[in-house]
Protein backbone atom coordinates (compact mmCIF):
# COMPACT_ATOMS: atom_id res chain seq x y z
CA UNK A 1 0.00 0.00 0.00
CA UNK A 2 1.74 3.43 -0.83
CA UNK A 3 0.85 6.80 0.61
CA UNK A 4 -2.04 7.75 -2.10
CA UNK A 5 -3.89 4.60 -1.03
CA UNK A 6 -3.33 5.04 2.63
CA UNK A 7 -4.69 8.63 2.15
CA UNK A 8 -7.90 6.49 0.07
CA UNK A 9 -8.56 4.44 2.82
CA UNK A 10 -7.84 6.79 5.69
CA UNK A 11 -10.51 9.32 4.71
CA UNK A 12 -13.53 6.64 4.32
CA UNK A 13 -13.51 7.17 8.14
CA UNK A 14 -15.62 10.19 8.81
CA UNK A 15 -16.89 11.83 11.42
CA UNK A 16 -20.35 12.05 12.92
CA UNK A 17 -22.12 15.42 12.28
CA UNK A 18 -21.62 17.73 15.31
CA UNK A 19 -25.00 16.83 17.75
CA UNK A 20 -27.14 20.16 17.34
CA UNK A 21 -27.42 20.42 21.13
CA UNK A 22 -24.01 21.08 21.54
CA UNK A 23 -24.02 24.70 20.14
CA UNK A 24 -27.05 25.16 23.41
CA UNK A 25 -25.22 23.15 25.62
CA UNK A 26 -22.05 25.78 25.28
CA UNK A 27 -24.55 28.49 25.19
CA UNK A 28 -26.01 27.23 28.97
CA UNK A 29 -22.39 26.66 30.11
CA UNK A 30 -21.66 30.13 28.95
CA UNK A 31 -24.06 31.54 31.17
CA UNK A 32 -23.47 29.29 34.06
CA UNK A 33 -20.44 29.95 33.81
CA UNK A 34 -20.16 33.75 34.02
CA UNK A 35 -22.72 33.69 37.08
CA UNK A 36 -20.31 31.56 38.95
CA UNK A 37 -17.48 33.67 38.14
CA UNK A 38 -18.90 36.80 39.14
CA UNK A 39 -20.69 35.39 42.61
CA UNK A 40 -16.80 34.28 42.92
CA UNK A 41 -15.49 37.65 42.05
CA UNK A 42 -18.23 39.36 44.71
CA UNK A 43 -16.59 36.76 47.34
CA UNK A 44 -12.96 37.54 46.92
CA UNK A 45 -14.11 41.27 46.46
CA UNK A 46 -15.52 40.75 50.10
CA UNK A 47 -12.36 39.16 51.07
CA UNK A 48 -10.06 41.82 49.58
CA UNK A 49 -12.41 44.25 51.33
CA UNK A 50 -11.84 42.26 54.61
CA UNK A 51 -8.18 41.66 54.33
CA UNK A 52 -7.86 45.50 53.73
CA UNK A 53 -9.18 46.29 56.58
CA UNK A 54 -7.36 43.62 58.37
CA UNK A 55 -3.75 45.32 57.15
CA UNK A 56 -5.16 48.50 57.93
CA UNK A 57 -6.02 47.62 61.18
CA UNK A 58 -2.52 45.96 61.47
CA UNK A 59 -0.60 49.09 60.85
CA UNK A 60 -2.24 51.17 63.08
CA UNK A 61 -1.90 48.80 65.85
CA UNK A 62 1.88 48.47 64.78
CA UNK A 63 2.10 51.99 64.19
CA UNK A 64 0.77 52.61 67.93
CA UNK A 65 2.96 49.98 69.19
CA UNK A 66 6.27 51.24 67.49
CA UNK A 67 5.77 54.83 68.64
CA UNK A 68 5.15 53.31 72.38
CA UNK A 69 8.87 51.29 71.83
CA UNK A 70 9.95 54.42 70.89
CA UNK A 71 9.05 56.72 73.79
CA UNK A 72 10.16 53.66 75.85
CA UNK A 73 13.37 53.69 74.69
CA UNK A 74 13.71 57.37 74.83
CA UNK A 75 12.68 57.74 78.14
CA UNK A 76 14.71 54.73 79.02
CA UNK A 77 17.78 56.18 77.51
CA UNK A 78 17.11 59.75 78.89
CA UNK A 79 16.91 58.19 82.38
CA UNK A 80 20.12 56.93 82.00
CA UNK A 81 22.12 60.11 80.84
CA UNK A 82 20.29 61.89 83.16
CA UNK A 83 21.88 59.60 85.61
CA UNK A 84 25.49 59.70 84.55
CA UNK A 85 25.16 63.65 83.89
CA UNK A 86 26.93 66.20 86.71
CA UNK A 87 24.05 66.87 88.83
CA UNK A 88 22.70 70.38 88.41
CA UNK A 89 23.58 72.81 91.53
CA UNK A 90 20.28 74.51 91.95
CA UNK A 91 20.07 76.34 95.13
CA UNK A 92 16.44 76.56 94.78
CA UNK A 93 13.64 74.94 92.62
CA UNK A 94 10.51 75.87 92.18
CA UNK A 95 7.15 74.02 91.36
CA UNK A 96 4.78 75.73 89.12
CA UNK A 97 2.08 75.19 87.07
CA UNK A 98 0.80 76.78 83.55
CA UNK A 99 -2.97 77.65 82.92
CA UNK A 100 -4.66 78.58 80.18
CA UNK A 101 -7.70 80.26 80.55
CA UNK A 102 -11.08 80.40 78.21
CA UNK A 103 -13.15 82.97 77.17
CA UNK A 104 -15.51 82.05 80.09
CA UNK A 105 -12.89 82.27 82.43
CA UNK A 106 -12.35 78.65 82.98
CA UNK A 107 -9.20 77.44 83.49
CA UNK A 108 -6.93 74.54 82.18
CA UNK A 109 -3.21 73.36 83.52
CA UNK A 110 -1.60 72.97 81.14
CA UNK A 111 1.67 72.09 82.45
CA UNK A 112 3.72 71.52 85.47
CA UNK A 113 7.15 72.41 85.78
CA UNK A 114 9.94 72.30 88.28
CA UNK A 115 12.79 75.29 87.58
CA UNK A 116 14.56 77.69 88.75
CA UNK A 117 16.45 80.84 87.85
CA UNK A 118 19.76 81.34 86.24
CA UNK A 119 21.30 84.29 84.42
CA UNK A 120 17.79 85.70 84.30
CA UNK A 121 16.62 83.46 82.48
CA UNK A 122 14.35 80.50 84.12
CA UNK A 123 15.66 76.78 83.79
CA UNK A 124 13.87 73.79 83.11
CA UNK A 125 14.46 70.94 85.40
CA UNK A 126 11.63 68.64 84.71
CA UNK A 127 7.62 68.88 83.32
CA UNK A 128 4.57 66.70 83.00
CA UNK A 129 1.50 67.38 80.77
CA UNK A 130 -0.98 66.75 82.91
CA UNK A 131 -3.28 63.65 81.42
CA UNK A 132 -1.00 63.19 78.32
CA UNK A 133 1.26 61.17 79.27
CA UNK A 134 2.53 60.86 75.35
CA UNK A 135 3.03 64.19 75.17
CA UNK A 136 4.73 64.36 78.93
CA UNK A 137 7.66 61.80 77.63
CA UNK A 138 7.75 63.44 73.98
CA UNK A 139 8.62 66.65 75.92
CA UNK A 140 10.65 65.12 78.57
CA UNK A 141 13.01 63.40 75.58
CA UNK A 142 12.94 66.75 74.31
CA UNK A 143 14.32 68.46 77.28
CA UNK A 144 16.75 65.75 77.33
CA UNK A 145 18.28 66.47 74.48
CA UNK A 146 16.98 62.99 72.79
CA UNK A 147 14.92 64.34 69.78
CA UNK A 148 16.92 67.14 69.39
CA UNK A 149 19.62 64.58 67.88
CA UNK A 150 17.29 63.32 65.28
CA UNK A 151 15.43 66.79 64.73
CA UNK A 152 19.14 68.90 64.84
CA UNK A 153 17.55 72.28 65.65
CA UNK A 154 19.28 74.95 64.12
CA UNK A 155 19.40 78.43 64.59
CA UNK A 156 20.53 80.64 61.61
CA UNK A 157 23.16 83.45 62.28
CA UNK A 158 20.83 85.97 61.61
CA UNK A 159 18.36 84.44 64.10
CA UNK A 160 20.94 84.16 67.14
CA UNK A 161 21.96 87.56 67.14
CA UNK A 162 18.29 88.56 67.19
CA UNK A 163 17.72 86.24 69.93
CA UNK A 164 21.31 87.27 71.60
CA UNK A 165 20.11 91.21 71.10
CA UNK A 166 16.66 90.62 72.54
CA UNK A 167 18.26 89.37 75.63
CA UNK A 168 20.07 92.14 76.31
CA UNK A 169 17.25 94.92 75.41
CA UNK A 170 15.68 95.39 79.06
CA UNK A 171 12.70 96.70 76.86
CA UNK A 172 12.66 93.30 75.02
CA UNK A 173 10.07 90.28 75.99
CA UNK A 174 12.44 87.00 74.88
CA UNK A 175 10.22 84.09 74.43
CA UNK A 176 12.18 81.48 73.29
CA UNK A 177 12.95 77.46 73.53
CA UNK A 178 15.98 75.40 72.83
CA UNK A 179 19.04 73.75 73.79
CA UNK A 180 20.78 76.18 76.75
CA UNK A 181 23.73 74.51 77.06
CA UNK A 182 25.58 72.13 74.40
CA UNK A 183 24.64 68.84 76.20
CA UNK A 184 21.23 70.11 76.04
CA UNK A 185 20.34 69.13 79.43
CA UNK A 186 18.62 72.64 80.12
CA UNK A 187 16.10 74.03 78.62
CA UNK A 188 15.36 77.83 78.51
CA UNK A 189 12.08 79.37 78.67
CA UNK A 190 11.11 82.97 78.62
CA UNK A 191 11.94 86.08 80.52
CA UNK A 192 12.72 89.91 79.84
CA UNK A 193 15.57 90.42 78.54
CA UNK A 194 18.28 92.45 80.61
CA UNK A 195 16.80 90.53 83.59
CA UNK A 196 19.42 88.99 86.21
CA UNK A 197 20.18 92.05 88.67
CA UNK A 198 18.83 91.26 91.45
CA UNK A 199 20.56 94.08 93.18
CA UNK A 200 18.74 96.59 91.09
CA UNK A 201 15.54 95.50 91.82
CA UNK A 202 15.18 93.17 88.86
CA UNK A 203 13.63 95.82 86.54
CA UNK A 204 13.99 99.37 85.90
CA UNK A 205 11.12 99.87 83.47
CA UNK A 206 7.71 99.00 83.02
CA UNK A 207 7.21 98.48 87.04
CA UNK A 208 3.68 98.20 87.32
CA UNK A 209 3.54 97.11 91.50
CA UNK A 210 4.81 95.11 93.79
CA UNK A 211 3.59 91.77 95.98
CA UNK A 212 4.46 89.10 98.22
CA UNK A 213 3.75 85.86 96.43
CA UNK A 214 4.70 82.60 99.10
CA UNK A 215 6.67 84.67 101.18
CA UNK A 216 8.91 86.44 98.60
CA UNK A 217 8.76 89.86 97.79
CA UNK A 218 8.17 90.24 94.01
CA UNK A 219 8.41 93.37 91.79
CA UNK A 220 5.73 93.31 88.48
CA UNK A 221 7.17 94.62 85.49
CA UNK A 222 4.90 94.75 82.32
CA UNK A 223 5.80 94.97 78.68
CA UNK A 224 4.12 94.94 75.62
CA UNK A 225 3.74 91.99 72.84
CA UNK A 226 3.54 93.97 69.68
CA UNK A 227 -0.28 95.80 69.58
CA UNK A 228 -2.44 93.14 71.12
CA UNK A 229 -0.47 91.49 73.82
CA UNK A 230 1.18 92.19 76.96
CA UNK A 231 3.10 89.94 79.26
CA UNK A 232 3.75 90.63 83.17
CA UNK A 233 6.18 89.12 85.68
CA UNK A 234 6.22 89.08 89.24
CA UNK A 235 9.95 88.84 89.91
CA UNK A 236 11.39 87.75 93.46
CA UNK A 237 14.70 89.54 93.99
CA UNK A 238 15.82 86.76 96.19
CA UNK A 239 15.33 83.97 94.18
CA UNK A 240 17.27 85.05 91.89
CA UNK A 241 14.73 87.51 89.36
CA UNK A 242 12.47 83.97 89.49
CA UNK A 243 9.34 85.13 87.99
CA UNK A 244 6.46 83.53 90.43
CA UNK A 245 4.02 84.65 88.52
CA UNK A 246 3.60 85.09 84.61
CA UNK A 247 0.46 86.44 82.56
CA UNK A 248 -0.25 86.67 79.26
CA UNK A 249 -3.21 89.21 78.27
CA UNK A 250 -4.61 89.87 75.05
CA UNK A 251 -6.52 92.66 74.35
CA UNK A 252 -10.22 92.29 73.55
CA UNK A 253 -12.29 94.42 70.92
CA UNK A 254 -13.22 96.72 73.79
CA UNK A 255 -9.30 98.25 74.76
CA UNK A 256 -9.34 96.02 77.76
CA UNK A 257 -7.41 92.62 78.43
CA UNK A 258 -8.28 89.50 78.72
CA UNK A 259 -6.19 87.01 80.28
CA UNK A 260 -5.14 84.18 78.23
CA UNK A 261 -2.67 82.25 79.87
CA UNK A 262 -0.40 82.49 82.91
CA UNK A 263 1.96 80.65 85.24
CA UNK A 264 1.71 80.27 89.04
CA UNK A 265 4.32 78.91 91.56
CA UNK A 266 2.98 76.51 93.21
CA UNK A 267 5.94 76.17 96.18
CA UNK A 268 10.00 77.01 95.98
CA UNK A 269 12.23 74.17 97.45
CA UNK A 270 15.43 75.14 98.97
CA UNK A 271 18.81 72.73 98.13
CA UNK A 272 20.08 71.71 101.82
CA UNK B 1 -10.87 44.06 21.49
CA UNK B 2 -10.74 40.19 20.23
CA UNK B 3 -13.28 37.27 20.69
CA UNK B 4 -11.74 35.69 23.81
CA UNK B 5 -11.34 38.95 25.79
CA UNK B 6 -14.98 39.79 24.89
CA UNK B 7 -16.53 36.52 25.90
CA UNK B 8 -14.77 36.74 29.27
CA UNK B 9 -16.06 39.89 29.71
CA UNK B 10 -20.01 38.51 29.75
CA UNK B 11 -20.39 38.91 25.86
CA UNK B 12 -22.60 35.89 24.98
CA UNK B 13 -22.38 36.91 20.66
CA UNK B 14 -18.67 37.09 21.03
CA UNK B 15 -18.68 33.52 22.76
CA UNK B 16 -20.38 32.26 20.07
CA UNK B 17 -18.79 33.63 17.20
CA UNK B 18 -15.66 32.19 18.68
CA UNK B 19 -17.70 28.65 19.10
CA UNK B 20 -18.88 28.84 15.14
CA UNK B 21 -15.71 29.35 14.38
CA UNK B 22 -13.63 26.68 15.99
CA UNK B 23 -15.93 23.99 17.00
CA UNK B 24 -16.69 21.55 14.05
CA UNK B 25 -12.76 20.81 13.66
CA UNK B 26 -12.53 20.12 17.20
CA UNK B 27 -15.39 18.27 17.63
CA UNK B 28 -13.97 15.97 14.97
CA UNK B 29 -10.89 15.80 16.48
CA UNK B 30 -11.83 15.15 20.14
CA UNK B 31 -14.29 12.37 18.33
CA UNK B 32 -11.42 10.86 16.47
CA UNK B 33 -9.75 10.93 19.67
CA UNK B 34 -12.13 9.59 21.77
CA UNK B 35 -13.95 7.91 19.31
CA UNK B 36 -17.26 8.56 21.42
CA UNK B 37 -19.49 11.22 20.16
CA UNK B 38 -20.83 11.99 23.29
CA UNK B 39 -17.03 12.31 24.93
CA UNK B 40 -16.35 14.44 21.97
CA UNK B 41 -19.46 16.75 22.77
CA UNK B 42 -18.35 17.31 26.29
CA UNK B 43 -14.69 17.69 25.64
CA UNK B 44 -15.62 20.55 22.92
CA UNK B 45 -17.77 22.35 25.38
CA UNK B 46 -15.27 22.13 28.04
CA UNK B 47 -13.03 23.69 25.98
CA UNK B 48 -14.83 26.65 25.58
CA UNK B 49 -15.59 26.97 28.83
CA UNK B 50 -12.50 26.55 29.69
CA UNK B 51 -11.12 29.98 28.13
CA UNK B 52 -13.35 32.07 30.40
CA UNK B 53 -12.05 30.96 33.56
CA UNK B 54 -9.77 33.60 35.33
CA UNK B 55 -6.94 30.37 35.63
CA UNK B 56 -7.11 30.35 31.62
CA UNK B 57 -3.42 30.00 30.88
CA UNK B 58 -4.26 31.10 27.09
CA UNK B 59 -2.14 34.22 26.33
CA UNK B 60 -3.05 35.37 22.95
CA UNK B 61 0.25 36.82 22.14
CA UNK B 62 1.82 33.60 22.58
CA UNK B 63 -0.69 31.04 21.07
CA UNK B 64 -2.68 31.31 18.64
CA UNK B 65 -6.47 30.28 19.67
CA UNK B 66 -6.41 27.57 17.38
CA UNK B 67 -3.86 26.13 18.35
CA UNK B 68 -4.71 26.92 22.05
CA UNK B 69 -7.97 24.98 21.66
CA UNK B 70 -6.59 21.95 19.67
CA UNK B 71 -4.06 21.79 23.15
CA UNK B 72 -6.81 21.81 25.37
CA UNK B 73 -9.17 19.35 23.47
CA UNK B 74 -5.91 17.03 23.06
CA UNK B 75 -5.30 17.20 26.87
CA UNK B 76 -9.52 16.47 27.75
CA UNK B 77 -9.48 13.57 25.60
CA UNK B 78 -6.24 11.96 26.97
CA UNK B 79 -7.37 12.21 30.37
CA UNK B 80 -10.96 10.55 29.44
CA UNK B 81 -9.13 8.20 27.50
CA UNK B 82 -7.06 7.02 30.64
CA UNK B 83 -10.14 6.87 32.85
CA UNK B 84 -11.64 4.48 29.98
CA UNK B 85 -8.34 2.15 30.10
CA UNK B 86 -9.15 2.01 33.73
CA UNK B 87 -13.12 1.20 33.33
CA UNK B 88 -11.68 -1.42 30.83
CA UNK B 89 -9.22 -2.82 33.10
CA UNK B 90 -12.33 -3.40 35.91
CA UNK B 91 -14.50 -4.19 32.92
CA UNK B 92 -17.05 -1.81 33.18
CA UNK B 93 -18.08 -2.17 29.14
CA UNK B 94 -17.07 -1.12 26.14
CA UNK B 95 -15.16 2.04 26.16
CA UNK B 96 -16.91 4.02 22.50
CA UNK B 97 -20.42 4.56 22.95
CA UNK B 98 -21.97 4.33 19.57
CA UNK B 99 -25.77 4.69 18.78
CA UNK B 100 -27.38 2.54 17.23
CA UNK B 101 -28.03 5.12 14.16
CA UNK B 102 -24.61 5.90 13.85
CA UNK B 103 -23.46 1.92 13.73
CA UNK B 104 -26.16 1.32 11.06
CA UNK B 105 -24.67 4.37 9.04
CA UNK B 106 -21.09 2.88 9.42
CA UNK B 107 -19.79 1.36 6.45
CA UNK B 108 -17.69 -1.63 7.17
CA UNK B 109 -14.59 0.66 5.58
CA UNK B 110 -15.28 3.24 8.10
CA UNK B 111 -15.13 0.58 10.86
CA UNK B 112 -12.45 -0.85 10.27
CA UNK B 113 -10.19 2.09 9.49
CA UNK B 114 -11.43 3.71 12.81
CA UNK B 115 -10.46 0.65 15.06
CA UNK B 116 -7.36 0.87 13.29
CA UNK B 117 -6.09 4.29 14.04
CA UNK B 118 -8.19 3.59 17.03
CA UNK B 119 -5.52 0.99 17.89
CA UNK B 120 -2.44 3.47 17.10
CA UNK B 121 -0.37 4.26 20.94
CA UNK B 122 -1.83 7.11 21.59
CA UNK B 123 1.00 9.33 20.58
CA UNK B 124 1.21 8.51 17.18
CA UNK B 125 -2.53 8.78 16.72
CA UNK B 126 -2.64 12.43 18.18
CA UNK B 127 -0.08 13.49 15.02
CA UNK B 128 -1.79 11.31 12.68
CA UNK B 129 -5.14 12.50 12.96
CA UNK B 130 -3.95 16.16 13.28
CA UNK B 131 -1.96 15.86 10.10
CA UNK B 132 -4.15 13.38 7.54
CA UNK B 133 -7.84 14.23 9.02
CA UNK B 134 -7.68 18.34 10.25
CA UNK B 135 -4.86 19.09 7.71
CA UNK B 136 -2.58 20.94 10.28
CA UNK B 137 0.80 21.90 9.44
CA UNK B 138 3.28 19.41 11.02
CA UNK B 139 5.15 23.04 12.89
CA UNK B 140 1.47 23.47 14.42
CA UNK B 141 0.81 19.79 15.51
CA UNK B 142 4.40 20.34 17.07
CA UNK B 143 3.32 23.10 18.87
CA UNK B 144 0.12 21.73 20.07
CA UNK B 145 1.67 18.50 21.49
CA UNK B 146 4.83 20.55 22.88
CA UNK B 147 6.94 18.62 20.84
CA UNK B 148 9.92 19.24 18.36
CA UNK B 149 8.98 19.18 14.71
CA UNK B 150 11.24 15.85 14.37
CA UNK B 151 9.67 13.68 16.84
CA UNK B 152 6.16 14.69 15.40
CA UNK B 153 7.55 13.45 12.09
CA UNK B 154 8.53 10.41 13.42
CA UNK B 155 5.32 9.48 15.12
CA UNK B 156 3.66 10.43 11.64
CA UNK B 157 6.16 8.10 9.98
CA UNK B 158 5.63 5.23 12.19
CA UNK B 159 1.47 5.61 12.40
CA UNK B 160 1.01 5.61 8.68
CA UNK B 161 3.68 2.67 8.02
CA UNK B 162 1.72 0.88 10.68
CA UNK B 163 -1.81 1.76 8.97
CA UNK B 164 0.22 0.65 5.70
CA UNK B 165 0.16 -2.80 7.68
CA UNK B 166 -3.20 -2.99 9.27
CA UNK B 167 -4.83 -1.84 6.37
CA UNK B 168 -3.39 -3.54 3.73
CA UNK B 169 -6.20 -5.74 2.95
CA UNK B 170 -8.52 -2.74 2.41
CA UNK B 171 -5.77 -1.15 -0.31
CA UNK B 172 -8.31 0.49 -2.79
CA UNK B 173 -6.78 -1.95 -5.68
CA UNK B 174 -6.98 -4.71 -3.44
CA UNK B 175 -10.86 -3.94 -2.39
CA UNK B 176 -11.71 -3.96 -6.16
CA UNK B 177 -10.44 -7.43 -6.49
CA UNK B 178 -12.23 -8.65 -3.85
Amino acid sequence: MNDTELDEVLDSWTAPPVPASLRGRARAGFSATMARETISAARMSWKTAFARRALKGLLAVSVVVLAAFVLVVIQAVAQSLRSVSPPIQAPYVVDSEFVRYADDGSREVEMRTTSYSQHGNEVLLSRTLPGNPIGTAIARAWDSGLLHIFTHPRLSPEMAERVRAARADPNHITLYTGCDRPTCWITSHYGFGGIGDARTGCAQVGVVGRETILNYPTVAAQRALGDSKRMTLWMAPDLGCFALRMTLEERAPGGTFRLVSGKQALKVTWSP
Amino acid sequence: MDLVEAACKGREAAFLELFDEHHLPLFRFAYRLTGSVADAEDIVQECFLELLRPACAYDPALTPIRTYLYGVVRNQSLKRLRKSDVADRNGSGATHDRSPESEILRTEMEDVVGRAVMGLPATQREVLILAHYEHMPLAEIARVMDLELAAVKSRLQRARAGLKETLAAYAPGLERKR
